[in-house]
């Protein structure tokens, strides 16, 4: 598929989200992020891979009109027919946690240290009644609460709520960022690099979350990783970026068996020879 | 027989008031087979790697090094001991100083240790030390800024070999380098290694530890749950611990 066909499709579908032609850059003029258009549609998965440089966090941060001020974007990013690029900040506001909510690597990022569990996904469960005309009594908003850490399948919710970030672990509060970016019901949930930081064993854990979250609310996934195994957990279909190009596009069984790139054959085998080595120990020659 | 470069018996280190961060930790390390030690946070794989390198004593144990126990508390001992192991670390951009050029960098275990006295030795020893990471020669008047990553992790082994040690201690090597660049720097420490160095792996990656190491040891909460030879501990993993983690590696699709 190329980016023609991409656009293609963001002409006649303007519900999810369409990137059509996104182009960042830097105040010296560098295009960090040149011509990218990618579309998902409502309740599908869509992964990016690229290495350090390649532009998907930025992507990630222009499609929820996050971009630091230093930087410029420029062609369009629909979320459900709303653009967002060269929106005014205050037009912004409703649509994140509504239309799209993230994931960092890092869950500390999202997290405020001073806070109890609790009291934070408080404030987007009353929110998003509010955003429908419901008036949530104090019980109401608790046991939402308490459903919301037990839908990321923590042990012990009250335990977690009343405890501060730095009081749980790392896998834990990943859970607890997931819960808070689910919170307000998104349409898209954007995962960046989410289980980077965490150990191999609760990797799996959070990945299967993932998996079965956006599975159980029909929501639409970005789901942003360098790590090809990772991504081939969550989704089917993936945008291979290299400094801030598309390289490749399409399925990514297919890509394995048939890389469209040079660049695409290279992580491909990379992954391979780390990969093999677990069916078969050796050093590489 | 020669005496296995390292040998760990019964070792263990308690932080003071708290529950042993290690018990019982037996292994020994045979020059020519890398051994990578495996487990997730709070396993005990940073208390061990501080005591292989003589920064922390055991609390419990005994640690030997070529059949000769070893004292960190000891300054000679620890002194003989900086050149016979060295370290590499996970993060590139931390662990070298900016404000150094290249060649003061890599040349610092020889300055510190007094291993070589002519200016001329040195540049010697360093330039080759840069040739065998992949380095240009050229290399040693630049500044660590002007290199990527995966170079950075080069300079750092540049600096951990020039001395010559018979084992290489690296923390998560690869961990912090992009999939790319991380095989290429598992290839070097396997060529390295190939090359007479004995290379102790200390990951949470099992890929890693399987493309590299000879042999693994397994360790959880301190202790250890299994160790042996890595292709019979991949293919047959006996602990359920083991079997856990290596069910939890994300595995490309089947080709």
């Amino acid at each position: 598929m190329s980016a023609t066909a991409a656009s293609a499709t963001a002409a006649t579908d303007p519900s999810g989200l369409v990137v059509t032609d996104l182009t960042i850059r830097g105040a010296s003029g560098v295009a960090l992020v040149d011509g990218l258009s990618f579309a998902i549609a409502p309740g599908r998965r869509l992964g990016i891979i690229g290495e350090s440089g390649s532009g998907k966090s930025l992507t990630a941060l222009a499609v929820l009109g996050l971009l630091p001020e230093a930087l410029v974007g420029t062609g369009s990013v629909r979320l459900s027919g709303h653009e967002v690029i060269g929106t005014a900040e205050r037009a912004l506001v409703p649509l994140r946690g509504s239309e799209v909510a993230i994931v960092f690597q890092e869950p500390l990022t999202s997290l405020d240290p001073l806070m109890r569990v609790g009291r934070q996904l408080a404030e987007p469960v009353r929110r998003t009644a509010a955003r429908s005309g419901q008036k949530l009594s104090r019980a109401e908003v608790l046991d939402r609460v308490r459903e919301a850490l037990v839908e990321v399948s923590l042990p012990d919710p009250d335990r977690i709520a009343s405890a501060y970030p730095h009081e749980i672990s790392g896998g834990q509060r990943q859970r607890v960022a997931i819960a808070l970016a689910l919170a307000s019901r998104p349409k898209l949930l954007i995962a960046d690099e989410p289980t980077t930081a965490l150990d191999v064993s609760v990797q799996a854990e959070i990945l299967a979350l993932l998996d079965r979250v956006v599975a159980d609310r029909g929501m639409a996934l970005l789901f942003i990783s360098h790590d090809l195994a990772v991504v081939s957990r969550v989704a089917d279909d993936v945008v291979v970026l290299r400094e801030g190009r598309v390289v490749d596009r399409g399925s990514l069984a297919v890509l394995i068996d048939a890389p469209g790139s040079d660049y695409t054959a290279e992580l491909v085998a990379g992954a391979r020879v780390l990969d093999d080595a677990l069916d078969a120990p050796g050093r590489p020659s | 027989m020669t005496a296995p470069l390292v040998q760990a018996t019964d070792l263990g280190f308690s932080y003071r008031g708290a529950a042993p961060a290690l018990a019982d930790v037996s292994f020994s390390v045979e020059a020519g087979r890398n051994l990578g030690i495996v487990g997730e946070s709070g396993a005990g794989k940073t208390t061990l790697l501080r005591l292989l390198l003589g920064l922390t004593r055991p609390t419990m144990g005994t640690l030997s090094t070529n059949g000769v126990p070893f004292d960190a508390g000891d300054r000679a001992a620890l002194r003989s001991h900086r050149t016979f192991a060295q370290a590499v670390f996970q993060d590139p951009y931390s662990s070298l100083d900016p404000r150094q050029n290249v060649g003061r960098i890599v040349s610092e275990p020889l300055r510190s240790l007094r291993l070589e006295s002519r200016a001329s030795g040195v540049h010697e020893r360093v330039a080759a030390a840069l040739t065998s990471v992949g380095l240009p020669a050229d290399a040693a008047t630049r500044f660590p800024h002007e290199f990527s990553g995966g170079q950075r992790q080069r300079i750092a082994i540049a600096r951990a070999i020039v001395a010559r040690p018979r084992l290489l201690i690296a923390d998560e090597p690869v961990s912090a380098l992009d999939l790319s660049t991380r095989v290429r720097i598992v290839d070097l420490l396997s060529s390295l290694s190939a090359d007479g160095l004995t290379v102790v792996v200390v990951s949470h990656d099992l890929g890693t530890v399987a493309a590299l190491c000879e042999e693994t040891l397994v360790l959880e909460k301190g202790r250890v749950v299994e160790q042996g030879p890595t292709a019979s501990l991949l293919a047959a993993p006996a602990h359920p611990y083991t079997q856990k983690l290596l069910a939890a590696v994300p595995r490309l699709p089947k080709r």
